[in-house]
């Protein structure tokens, strides 16, 4: 079968539309994803100018059982359990709060919405402001531990985390927000006739409508919660003692010639630690939520 | 004989929505707020006690502290410049894909769909390692090219561009081949601008996402040449407590860009969320 | 007792008055059709009796009880909403269930419940499905199953049969007439297709800008329509209506007279039995039962002729003379549109 000319030129155009994204993906994303492998089978030396030795799995091994690891892990975990469902109820909270036919609403929805302009950067920098222990507001308002906030081994997690949520709830709000007004008001007013008091409507027709939205939010906020670094980086650095060294900080700690000598290895091994957890995790939120998850066609 | 009787009720109602909106309008501003307070205060009223809530005398001069001395403005040029290559680079290969993809048929192209789907699947940190090698080797360590290259192509971006192009009515694209335009004509004078909403979520998204990068730049710069505004954030955060305010209008000078680009944007970065979550 | 009363009942939104003074009985047991074109408030009128909105002025009674402050949920109604607002997570039989769970009515009572009322609507083998899964006409039996499963006082029926095509509109109406005629329930159904109101209403209520034109049996409604805008709307073809002067009337006075009540002959010299004027034929529109002779009188009027087709057809272009009698003829003032 011979192709005409004409499709060969169309096919040939396509493919090059095809090229300029094709290179980048390749040296960019699946060379480096396909390399980090590679580099997990080979243990750095302990000085430079000496070869890498070819260990096998032998570097999995270790890393993957050393204390440090199941000590990030834990942190992660600990983590994604402090921001991502009090991230998901307060914008619930704030987009039904901001659901309603009020005049001037749209300057609440605004400033719900607002946080979205703040990077991790600057809402670290804000609230280290508010944990300083000399001239922040908490501590006047008599929120004063010792040792302070952000140097505190049992509460700088929670800062963190209390940080990510407020950066993280502008994004959340506008989503939640977005799936309900997907909602068809006569649905509600079907409910309010057939005898369904505000707060039945809400756990009968309102939650289930919004499931897939809910679902979306949990997915999507699970995977940000791991990958999770500027605020970490700039609050805590990973301490105190290792209590805030998250995955991606552990990653970065191996990498970063100021922690001591650079690891290629060891983050390789982390990277792709990471990187099953958190398609693991996706998958187990796909088969146990997914099903709870009413998609209206 | 009116509803009086609702009256109070209703009223009462709308009284209690207004109050519980307000408190938490103040608890999410609150930290922008007291921000914005303190940029404007001398450090010694910032550490005062009680604390001051409003800067009647406001000291504007720790703005061009931040802007000179602290390098803001190196920073946000860097930004700036990095941030829209990025933009740029990734709406042009998304347009071009999503285009090939949506109009033109040539063998394998489901499979190399899914091969740009797959780079979705692919998280950033376990390209770190690697691309941090390949910058070295590449002599693009501390530069725009590294800082901005390995970003300018999105599975997303071609996803969305695809989706859009889609929808573009059959008998607009039969009606112009008739009239003899070629691929390139129909792209730039037909589907583009039919997709302009797309493009638009497109670019303000891209633009959010590359402004605010924090890990990548961390890694590939090492002084405040091309230091980006995040990074150049955390190095002003770390001086000492006698230029607290000069930090916090540093975090004021860093969020302004981004909240003028959402303000005149909203809609686009709503459409770009729900492309992905709402399903219909 | 199903009875719903309407007094003074007045919605205004902002400057707009969707509903204005609106005076109506419904006597219990009956079907009264809320009917007009869109826009002239009657599905608002239906809001305000289900307590979706809230009166500006007036008193609406269900039963023997003042409702304006009762909440929708306490009115003891049910409502059947043009899109049928099926819960479309919940399947057919939780569908139909929902007003029994929100009342708390223990649960072998709401199984009994909810399979009576799926029998009598015959949805008996769906009652798993999901509302996705569903024809549209069934999805409007599980809407109807859901409204009569209470046993409500009285049933708000918002153009229910719109969504349906016509061959199953047909179908439906006269179920939905049999469906009423069986539970004895009192039915106030708004819609904008004059058929359905002239086919299933005991009385039809007829509304144009939000204020009510006339109420009345149909045959009543029909035969002495109380102005001009009733006596449009009502009937297909519509009634003629011709300036006064054209059948010897004065400037002041419209005249009507409905398709049926006009015959068509050649023109004779001298007038001829009977009242009369000239026109001249301008579509002749064969039904196969019937026909449709439009004709052109003078200027821009015209009028229609219902004529059996057993009769000789005239030609497009012929000249002719129409007849009626006297007592088929209605007057109306031409500056109030009300009848004389």
């Amino acid at each position: 079968m011979t192709i005409s000319r004409r499709r060969r030129r169309e096919a040939a155009f396509g493919y090059l539309l095809l090229v300029p994204a094709l290179v980048i993906f390749g040296i960019f994303v699946f060379y480096p994803f396909l390399k980090n492998f590679q580099l997990g089978f080979y243990r750095t030396p302990p000085f430079p100018n000496l070869p890498n030795r070819y260990v096998g799995l032998d570097q999995f091994r270790d890393v993957l059982t050393s204390d440090s690891f199941v000590n990030s892990l834990k942190t992660t975990v600990a983590f994604a359990f402090l921001t991502v469902p009090a991230g998901i109820g307060l914008g619930l909270l704030l987009a039904v709060t901001a659901h309603r036919k009020l005049s001037g609403i749209g300057v609440y929805r605004t400033i719900f919405s607002s946080t979205v302009a703040t990077s991790v950067a600057v809402a670290a920098v804000i609230f280290s402001m508010l944990f300083n222990p000399i001239v922040g507001l908490l501590p006047w308002l008599g929120i004063n531990p010792r040792p302070p906030i952000i140097e505190n081994p049992d509460l700088a997690l929670g800062a963190v985390a209390l940080v990510t949520v407020w950066q993280t709830l502008g994004l959340t709000f506008i989503l939640l927000s977005a799936g309900l007004q997907a909602i068809p008001d006569e649905l509600l007013e079907a409910a309010q006739v057939d005898g369904a008091g505000p707060v039945t409507r809400f756990w009968r027709v309102t939650i289930p409508m919004l499931s897939p939205t809910l679902f979306f939010a949990f997915v999507i906020g699970t995977i940000h919660a791991f990958q999770s670094f500027g605020q970490i980086d700039i609050l805590t650095g990973g301490g105190p003692y290792g209590k805030t060294n998250v995955l991606t900080y552990s990653i970065f700690s191996a990498l970063n010639p100021a922690k001591g000598a650079a690891d290629p290895g060891r983050a390789a091994v982390l990277a792709i630690a990471l990187f099953v957890i958190t398609l693991g995790l996706t998958v187990v939120q796909m088969r146990v939520l997914e099903r709870r998850v009413h998609y209206a066609r | 004989m009116r509803g009086e009787h609702k009256q109070p009720h209703r009223r009462l109602r709308r009284f209690g929505s207004y109050l519980l909106l307000t408190v938490l309008a103040f608890i999410v501003l609150f930290p922008i707020y007291i921000t914005v307070v303190n940029s404007l205060l001398r450090p010694i009223d910032i550490a005062s006690r009680p604390p001051k809530f409003f800067p009647f005398h406001p000291q504007w001069s720790s703005y061009s502290k931040a802007w000179n001395d602290g390098n803001m403005s190196e920073y946000l040029k860097n930004s700036f410049i990095v941030t829209t290559i990025i933009t740029v680079g990734q709406v042009v290969t998304a347009i071009l894909a999503g285009y090939a993809f949506a109009f033109l048929e040539f063998p394998f192209k489901r499979l190399l769909f899914y091969v740009f789907l797959a780079t979705l699947m692919v998280p950033f940190e376990v390209t770190i390692v690697a691309n941090v090698q390949t910058i070295n080797s590449l002599g693009w360590y501390d530069t725009y090219l590294g800082l901005a290259v390995p970003f300018l192509a999105t599975g997303f971006g071609a996803f969305l561009m695809r989706q859009s192009f889609l929808q573009v009515p059959r008998d607009l694209s039969d009606a112009a081949a008739l009239d003899g335009y070629g691929h390139w004509k129909f792209m730039t004078r037909v589907a583009i601008p039919l997709a302009r909403p797309a493009v638009a979520a497109l670019a303000v998204f891209g633009f959010l996402g590359a402004w605010n990068q924090y890990l990548w730049p961390l890694l590939i710069t090492k002084d405040d040449t091309h230091r980006t505004v995040q990074i150049g954030l955390k190095q002003l955060s770390s001086t000492q407590l006698s230029d607290i305010n000069v930090t916090f209008a540093g975090a004021i000078i860093a969020v302004i860009p981004i909240a003028i680009l959402l303000l005149l944007f909203q809609k686009h970065l709503v459409r770009g969320l729900t492309a992905g979550a709402v399903k219909g | 007792m199903g009875r719903v009363s309407l007094a003074g009942v007045t919605k205004r939104f902002g400057d707009v008055t969707a509903v204005d003074h609106l005076d109506l009985e419904v006597a219990d047991k009956e079907f009264l059709v809320l009917l007009g074109p869109s826009g002239c408030g009657k599905s608002t009128a239906l809001r305000l009796i289900a307590g979706l909105e809230d009166l500006t002025d007036g008193t609406i009674m269900i039963g023997d009880r003042v409702v304006n402050d009762v909440e929708p949920k306490d009115r003891d109604l049910a409502m059947v909403f043009q899109s049928y607002a099926l819960y479309p997570h919940l399947s057919v039989a939780k569908n139909i269930e929902f007003p029994l769970r929100t009342r708390g009515v223990p649960k072998e009572q709401r199984a009994a419940q909810v399979a009576e009322a799926a029998a009598s609507l015959g949805l008996d083998g769906l009652l798993d499905r999901k509302p996705a899964q569903l024809s549209g006409g069934q999805r409007q039996r599980v809407a109807l199953a859901r409204a009569i499963v209470r046993d409500p006082q009285a049933f708000l029926m918002d153009e229910p049969l719109s969504n349906l095509d016509a061959k199953l509109r047909v179908q439906t109406r006269a179920e939905l007439v049999e469906l009423q005629q069986r539970l004895e329930a009192t039915v106030v159904y708004v819609t904008h297709d004059q058929v359905e109101a002239m086919t299933m209403g005991h009385r039809i209520a007829i509304m144009s800008e939000g204020v009510l034109q006339q109420v009345g049996a149909p045959q009543d409604v029909y035969a002495a329509p109380a102005n001009l805008f009733v006596a449009r709307f009502i009937g297909t073809p519509p009634m003629n209506t011709l300036p006064g002067p054209v059948v010897g009337e004065g400037d002041g006075i419209v005249v009507g007279i409905r398709p049926e009540h006009l015959t068509i002959a050649a023109p004779s010299a001298g007038g001829g039995a009977g009242a009369g004027f000239d026109a001249t034929v301008s579509v002749v529109e064969s039904l196969g039962h019937e026909r449709h002779v439009i004709c052109r009188v003078r200027g821009d009027v015209t009028a229609t002729v219902r004529q059996g087709s057993a009769l000789l057809p005239p030609a497009p272009g012929d000249a002719v003379r129409i007849g009626f009698r006297p007592e088929d003829v209605h007057r109306f003032d031409a500056a109030t549109g009300n009848r004389l």
